[in-house]
């Protein structure tokens, strides 16, 4: 290592090492079948550590996702030879078709993204389980540890073991791999995959600041892994209403909380720290999303996100078009959520007296028995009102139905909001 | 000033994520570069290894480390004394993973 003092300390590029790893695991596994997915894991594992302990001690190189590529490439050929002088001595088990010249195409820059897609839709495939689907997705397309899918995902290790290893039978046994789904088949496999990055990126969405940021990173990663799907197929109006939706919403993240996590809703909301360069990317999208023949509930949530990251106030926003968009929602999908969601917003178009009403109905709905968000709605409409008990009792009710930190701690503040009030 | 070995000791063979390699790789150049002139070397020791046991001794001597020990690499640096050499290894992000133990490198009389 030269000594000379007033060299610049090197840097990588953000996750790189992560992104590259993803990208690796999937184009390895397109040369070796998706049964081989540990072997690919491996393979880049050891090619990352050789980049470690080789860019430790000497300079980077200047183009490390190449070199990257180089050394896994490398040692994914001496894997083929291993195995081919493996099978010489076995010849009545047939050898796989694997050539050196498979290994070279696959490793070209042209094939890369054709390899994460196929690893997109084997990792989104809609016969796993949504949550091995999602493990799958970190593990394999974003280079998280299993103690990183845990931490991120809020559950054990040994639980995204079980999930990883049931999806990894299911591939077996349903004798899945990695393609891409032929055209007549595209719109549902595309919509499996929504699916799936929609969930993804939803876990992200709910982390607060407190926790660690390894969940922030999720929404990113849902973000980019829904980019390449719609880079390659444009015409799928339902990722580009997905991608509106994720930047819109990402868009407020900072907005959200406070500096300790606590949760500020969205009328309190300082406006300015919205992300109007996010805001600008998600309704190019939603513009994208706006044509063809296609209206799928991603449009309507990203139009209602758009309405709201328009809008300079909680007065000023356009509560007829959020209330049609939401009226479209429910008849494609009876949604109690979506009913409660229209419920609240009659607070801002007719008034907190109606809205109440509504809510109020919504009780008797079997699935939002355990909704915590309806009980604080009820009492917000009751506190708006004046009836500072009835308000305390519903808020006291809903921290019983909420594991989540930061909404207790709201609903706490919302208590003290009536005790002060009755007195 | 003189020289030092820090000898890195692994108890544990973690297994790293991406993002952790990634971290240690920028904690490690910035630790480094920040000596400037008093780091001299810096080496990960591969996994193959042979081990002979010191003649004429017998096979109930035991390991000569804790079996569970593994030596994974070494820094050389220069500095004033042993002090200052254990306060570089300190701040080193090499703790965060490993054992260290740092010895002068003996001077040989002229």
């Amino acid at each position: 290592m030269s000594g000379s003092e007033d060299k610049q300390v090197q840097q990588l590029v953000d996750h790189l090492f992560r992104h590259e790893a993803g990208k690796l695991v999937s184009v390895i596994s397109r040369i070796f079948g998706i049964a081989h997915l540990d072997l690919a894991e491996d393979l880049v594992q050891d090619t990352l550590m050789e980049a470690l302990h080789r860019w430790s001690v000497h300079d980077i190189p200047d183009n490390p996702a190449a070199w990257l590529m180089q050394v896994a490439k490398r040692k994914t050929l001496n894997e083929l030879k291993r195995r081919q002088t493996a099978l010489k001595n076995q010849p009545h088990i047939v050898h796989q078709q694997i050539s050196v010249e498979s290994i070279d195409e696959a490793f070209l820059e042209s094939k890369i993204e054709d390899s994460q897609l196929r690893m997109v839709f084997v990792c989104c495939h809609p016969k796993l389980p949504l949550e091995s689907q999602i493990a799958l997705t970190l593990k394999s397309l974003c280079g998280f540890s299993v103690k990183e899918v845990a931490s991120a995902l809020l559950t054990t290790t040994s639980n995204i073991n079980k999930r990883l290893y049931r999806a990894k039978a299911r591939f077996r046994d349903l004798k899945i791999d990695l393609e891409i789904p032929p055209v007549h088949l595209l719109p549902p496999r595309v919509d499996a995959v929504c699916l799936s990055l929609y969930l993804l990126f939803n876990e992200g969405y709910q982390s607060s600041h407190s926790q660690d940021l390894i969940r922030k990173d999720l929404g990113m990663e849902a973000i980019r892994l829904a980019t390449l799907l719609s880079n390659a197929f444009p015409d799928q109006t339902k990722v580009a209403a997905l991608l509106a939706l994720m930047f819109l919403h990402t868009a407020r993240f900072d907005a959200r909380q406070d500096v300790e996590g606590a949760i500020v809703i969205l009328e309190d909301q300082d406006r300015s720290r919205w992300d109007q360069r996010l805001i600008a990317t998600g309704m190019h999208y939603l513009k994208r999303a706006s044509t063809g023949k296609v209206l799928s509930e991603y449009h309507l949530e990203a139009g209602i996100a758009a309405d709201h990251c328009l809008a300079p106030s909680m007065e000023a926003t356009d509560w007829k078009s959020i209330s049609a968009q939401y009226d479209l929602l429910n008849r494609m999908n009876h949604s109690p959520i979506i009913a409660f969601n229209q419920a609240i917003i009659l607070r801002w178009t007719e008034g907190p007296k109606q809205a109440l009403a509504k809510l109020e109905e919504l009780q008797a709905s079997a699935k939002l028995k355990n909704y915590h968000l309806l009980l604080a709605g009820i009492g917000e409409m009751q506190f708006l009102l004046g009836q500072y008990q009835k308000a305390r009792a519903c808020f006291l009710k809903a921290k019983a139905l909420t594991n989540s930190n930061p909404q207790q701690e709201l609903l706490n503040r919302k208590i003290l909001a009536c005790e002060m009030a009755n007195n | 000033m003189r020289d030092y070995l820090i000898i890195i000791k692994d108890t544990i063979l973690d297994s790293y994520s991406p993002a952790e390699m990634q971290e240690s790789l920028h904690a490690y150049k910035n630790w480094a570069g920040g000596l400037a002139d008093q780091y001299l070397d810096g080496q990960r020791l591969d996994d193959e290894s042979a081990r002979l046991p010191r003649t004429g001794s017998i096979s109930t001597d035991g390991p000569f480390l804790e079996s569970k020990e593994i030596i994974s690499g070494y820094v050389m640096i220069k500095a004033h004394n042993l002090e200052e050499a254990t306060e570089i290894a300190r701040r080193s992000p090499l703790l965060a993973h490993s054992h260290l133990e740092i010895r002068p490198i003996k001077i040989m009389s002229q």
